[in-house]
C-alpha cells in the first residue's frame, strides 16, 4: 500500500518519506492546476535524484485541459518527463492518452478525470488503455469502492483520503470578474485564504483563481482514518493526501499517522484521536464514504 | 459539402414534434434511463419511437442522450435499453462513459455514438483518441473560442457538435460536483441542483470582501451565438447543438424557427448582412430564456456575461396563443390559450418556415361563440377573427419591445 502526497518544498522529500510516504506530486509551470507547489523543469533533475534517494516515486501533474495551439508544447513537455524517467503522470485530459501512445509512455499514466470515474467497468476502459492506474471519483460510496476493488485491479486503483476535495473547475476567473463588478480594484489571483459561505449555510469553502481559472474546494476535510483497515483489505494500492491549503508539518504529521495505521501499530480510531488533539479546529468529515447520492433533484 | 445539422433538445414529444416542424433537422431527448436532465427525461420506449417515427416522416433524426456516469449499481439493464434504442431507429447516443460507449458499439453497432460534452474534449488529440474508440462524433467543451474549435475541427476527422444556444455550467461540464457536496444531489446522473447560481459570501480569511447587495455568484448568462454561425458554417463543424430539454415549446419553437432561417440564410448569400443578423438576435431575445452573452466564442467571459443580481429566467408570458385551425372563408382562428391577451393587442405569428407577420387581435370568441373581451384561462379553446391567415402549430405571442441586454 503506497502513501502519495504533496510536498511543499524539495526537502520535504527526506522528511515526508521518513514519516511514511511512498511518493510523491510535483506540479510544473503551464501544466499543472491546483499543485501545492511548481517546479521549473530545470528541478527535475534533483527531485528525481532526491526520490532515487528515498526509494520513492515522482509523479508529475499534468492535468489541465489543453486547447489546440497549445498541443506542440504538450507532446514536447511528455517527451522531456519520458527522459526524465519519471514514475507516473498525472492527467484529465484525454490527448495525453493519444499522445502518450505514440510516445510508448501510456504505462506512466494516472488518469484523474475527478468526477467521472464511479463505476468499475469505465475503470477498467481506462486501465486497459494501458495506463499505470486510475484515480476515482471521491463523491462515491465505500461499498462502491468495494465493489470497483473487487470487479477491477486493485493494485491499479488511487483513492484521494485526506484533504480538500475538489468540487468544481471553472475555465472562468470568477474572482476577478467579481471584482471588476463590484468595482473592488484588488487581485485575488493565487491567493489561498479565500473561501465563499452560501447565503444559508455555514461550510467555509476554499476558492481559488489561478493562470486555469477558478476551483472551489469541499466545506470539509476528508479524512480516512477509520477505513485503511478496509481498504487494505480491498487491497487498493495508492492512498493519496492531498495538502494544499496546508503546510509541512500538518502533511508530515498526517503521513505518519496513515503510515501507523497501515502498518497496524495503532488503529483508525486512535489514529483519530490523536489526528483532533493535534488539529482540533480541522473539519474532518467521512465525505461521501457513508453518504449516497440522490439521482434526481 | 453537407449542410450543418441545428440540433434541437426536447422533453417530450409535443416539443419533439415543435422542434422538428420549426425546422430541426435533429433532436435530441432524454430517454427514462441512464440520462441527465431526470425531470426532463420523459421519453419511455414507446415515446421515443413514436419521436422516431415522426422525426423520420420530416426527414429529421432522433439521438438519445445516455449520458449518465453510472455508479455500481446503475449498469444493470444497459446493454437490453442500448439494442432497445437501435430496434427503435433512433440515430445516435450521446454518453459520456466508456463502459456505455463500448456497449453501444458491441450491441447496438447501429447507432451512432457521440460523446458528450461531459468528457470536455478541447482539442483535437482528445478527439482523435475517440475516434480510435470507434465514437462517431464528439461534443466539444464549451470552454473554447471559435478559434479554437475552428483549428481543432481543421485536425480532426471527427465531425464536431458545438452548442451555439443555452444554458452554460459555469465549470467544465461534467466535472462540478457542487450540488453532490450542497444537496446530496448528483449532478452526472440527473440530480443537478444548479448549486452555482446561489449567493455565497466571499472572505479573504476572516475579513467579508463582498457586496452585501450583490452577493458572489457562480450563475453564466445563457449562450447565443447567432453571430458565429457563418464562421461555424465555414470551420465545417457537423452539427450546432441549442440547449433545453428542460425548456418550453415556445421557448423551442422561437430558437429553432430563428436558427432555422439564419442557417438558410447563410447557405443561401454565403453570408448574413450586419442588419438581418440583429433581426436575429431581437428574434432570439423573444425565447423566454436568461440574458445572452457569447460563451467563450470570443474569449474568456467577464463580468457582463455573469449574473449577479437576478436568478435565473423570468417568464414573461409573450406566448399566447397555439394556433390549432384557421377558416379562410369565415377568417377565425382556433386557438389554445396559453397567456391573457384581449381585442386589441398587436401580435405576431411565428411559424414553422415562414417570415414573423404581425397583427392587430379583432373579436375573440369562447366556446359557445359568445365575445369575450380578455383570454386569461390557459388551455381554453377561443375563436379569433382576423384578415392575417395562419397555420396550424403556428404560435402567438405579443409584440413587446424587448432589451434585456443590460441585466446583470
Amino acid at each position: 500500500m503506497q502513501l502519495i502526497t504533496t510536498p511543499f518544498k524539495l526537502e520535504d522529500i527526506e522528511t515526508m518519506a521518513q514519516a511514511g510516504a511512498n511518493a510523491f506530486l510535483f506540479g510544473t509551470p503551464f501544466f499543472s492546476m491546483r499543485a501545492v507547489a511548481e517546479y521549473r523543469m530545470e528541478q527535475l533533475q534533483e527531485i528525481r535524484e532526491r526520490t532515487k534517494q528515498t526509494n520513492t516515486e515522482m509523479l508529475i501533474l499534468v492535468n489541465r485541459f489543453f486547447t489546440e495551439e497549445e498541443l506542440p508544447k504538450l507532446r514536447q513537455h511528455l517527451t522531456h518527463l519520458k527522459e526524465q524517467d519519471v514514475d507516473g503522470i498525472i492527467f484529465s485530459d484525454d490527448a495525453l492518452l493519444a499522445y502518450a501512445k505514440e510516445l510508448g509512455m501510456e504505462h506512466l499514466l494516472i488518469y484523474q478525470p475527478d468526477t467521472l470515474l464511479t463505476n468499475h467497468m469505465d475503470i477498467d476502459f481506462y486501465l486497459h488503455q494501458g495506463i499505470k492506474r486510475a484515480v476515482l471519483s471521491k463523491e462515491i460510496t465505500i461499498e462502491e469502492i468495494q465493489s470497483i476493488a473487487n470487479k477491477s485491479d486493485p493494485s491499479r486503483l488511487e483513492l484521494i483520503i485526506h484533504g480538500r476535495l475538489l468540487m468544481m473547475h471553472s475555465k472562468r476567473k470568477l474572482l476577478s470578474n467579481y471584482m471588476e463588478f463590484t468595482k473592488q480594484n484588488r487581485s485575488l489571483t493565487n491567493e489561498k485564504d479565500l473561501y465563499i459561505v452560501e447565503d444559508t449555510r455555514n461550510d467555509r469553502m476554499p476558492i481559488l483563481e489561478d493562470e486555469h481559472g477558478t476551483h472551489i474546494f469541499s466545506g470539509f476535510v476528508q479524512c480516512a482514518f477509520k477505513e485503511i483497515e478496509r481498504l487494505k483489505h480491498l487491497k487498493i494500492n495508492a492512498l493519496r493526501i492531498d495538502g494544499i491549503f496546508q503546510n509541512s508539518a500538518y502533511l508530515t504529521n498526517i503521513i505518519r499517522l496513515y503510515h501507523q495505521c497501515i502498518q497496524g501499530a495503532i488503529t483508525g480510531e486512535q489514529a483519530e484521536i490523536m489526528f483532533q488533539e493535534l488539529y482540533p479546529h480541522e473539519p474532518i468529515s467521512s465525505g461521501f464514504y457513508y453518504q449516497r447520492t440522490s439521482k434526481t433533484k | 459539402m453537407k449542410k450543418i445539422e441545428l440540433l434541437a433538445p426536447a422533453g417530450d414529444l409535443e416539443r419533439l414534434k415543435t422542434a422538428v416542424r420549426y425546422g430541426a433537422d435533429a433532436v435530441y431527448v432524454g430517454g427514462k434511463q441512464f440520462s441527465l436532465r431526470s425531470r426532463a427525461s420523459n421519453f419511455d420506449l414507446e415515446d421515443i419511437q413514436k419521436g422516431v417515427e415522426f422525426a423520420k416522416k420530416h426527414g429529421a433524426n432522433v439521438h438519445v442522450t445516455v449520458n449518465m456516469l453510472p455508479h455500481e449499481d446503475d449498469l444493470d439493464g444497459l446493454k437490453e435499453y442500448l439494442i432497445a434504442l437501435e430496434q427503435a431507429g433512433v440515430t445516435a447516443i450521446i454518453a459520456a462513459s466508456p463502459a456505455i460507449i463500448k456497449c453501444a458499439k458491441t450491441y447496438a453497432p447501429k447507432l451512432e455514438v457521440h460523446v458528450s460534452t461531459q468528457h470536455s474534449i478541447t482539442n483535437s488529440a482528445a478527439a482523435n483518441f475517440w475516434e480510435q474508440q470507434g465514437a462517431d462524433r464528439i461534443v466539444l467543451a464549451r470552454e473554447l473560442t471559435m478559434e479554437q474549435i475552428k483549428q481543432t475541427q481543421m485536425h480532426t476527422k471527427l465531425p464536431i457538435e458545438v452548442f451555439i444556444h443555452g444554458g452554460m455550467c459555469i465549470s467544465y461540464s461534467g466535472r462540478c460536483m457542487l450540488s453532490n457536496h450542497m444537496t446530496m444531489r448528483d449532478a452526472n446522473r440527473g440530480g443537478c441542483a444548479q448549486s452555482c447560481r446561489w449567493k455565497y459570501r466571499l472572505y479573504k480569511d476572516n475579513t467579508p470582501i463582498h457586496d452585501e447587495q450583490d452577493l458572489f455568484s457562480m450563475s453564466s448568462k445563457d449562450l447565443m451565438a447567432a453571430r458565429m454561425i457563418p464562421d461555424l458554417i465555414d470551420a465545417n463543424v457537423a452539427s450546432l447543438k441549442i440547449e433545453g430539454r428542460m425548456k418550453s415549446t415556445y421557448y423551442i419553437a422561437t430558437l429553432v424557427h430563428t436558427y432555422r432561417m439564419l442557417i438558410d440564410e447563410c447557405y443561401e448569400n454565403g453570408r448574413i448582412l450586419d442588419k438581418r443578423m440583429e433581426w436575429y438576435c431581437m428574434e432570439l431575445a423573444k425565447a423566454e430564456n436568461r440574458p445572452t452573452g457569447p460563451g467563450f466564442y470570443l474569449g474568456a467571459p467577464k463580468a457582463k456575461d455573469h449574473l449577479y443580481g437576478v436568478n435565473g429566467a423570468g417568464v414573461t408570458g409573450e406566448f399566447i396563443a397555439y394556433v390549432l385551425d384557421y377558416d379562410e372563408k369565415t377568417k377565425l382562428a382556433t386557438w389554445e390559450v396559453r397567456n391573457r391577451f384581449q381585442k386589441g393587442d398587436e401580435a405576431e405569428i411565428l411559424a414553422p418556415h415562414k417570415e414573423v407577420r404581425s397583427f392587430i387581435i379583432n373579436d375573440i370568441f369562447d366556446e359557445n361563440r359568445l365575445l369575450i373581451d380578455v383570454a386569461n384561462q390557459p388551455m381554453r379553446i377561443v375563436k379569433v377573427h382576423t384578415d392575417v391567415p395562419m397555420e396550424q402549430h403556428a404560435m402567438i405571442r405579443k409584440k413587446m419591445e424587448k432589451d434585456r441586454f443590460d441585466i446583470y
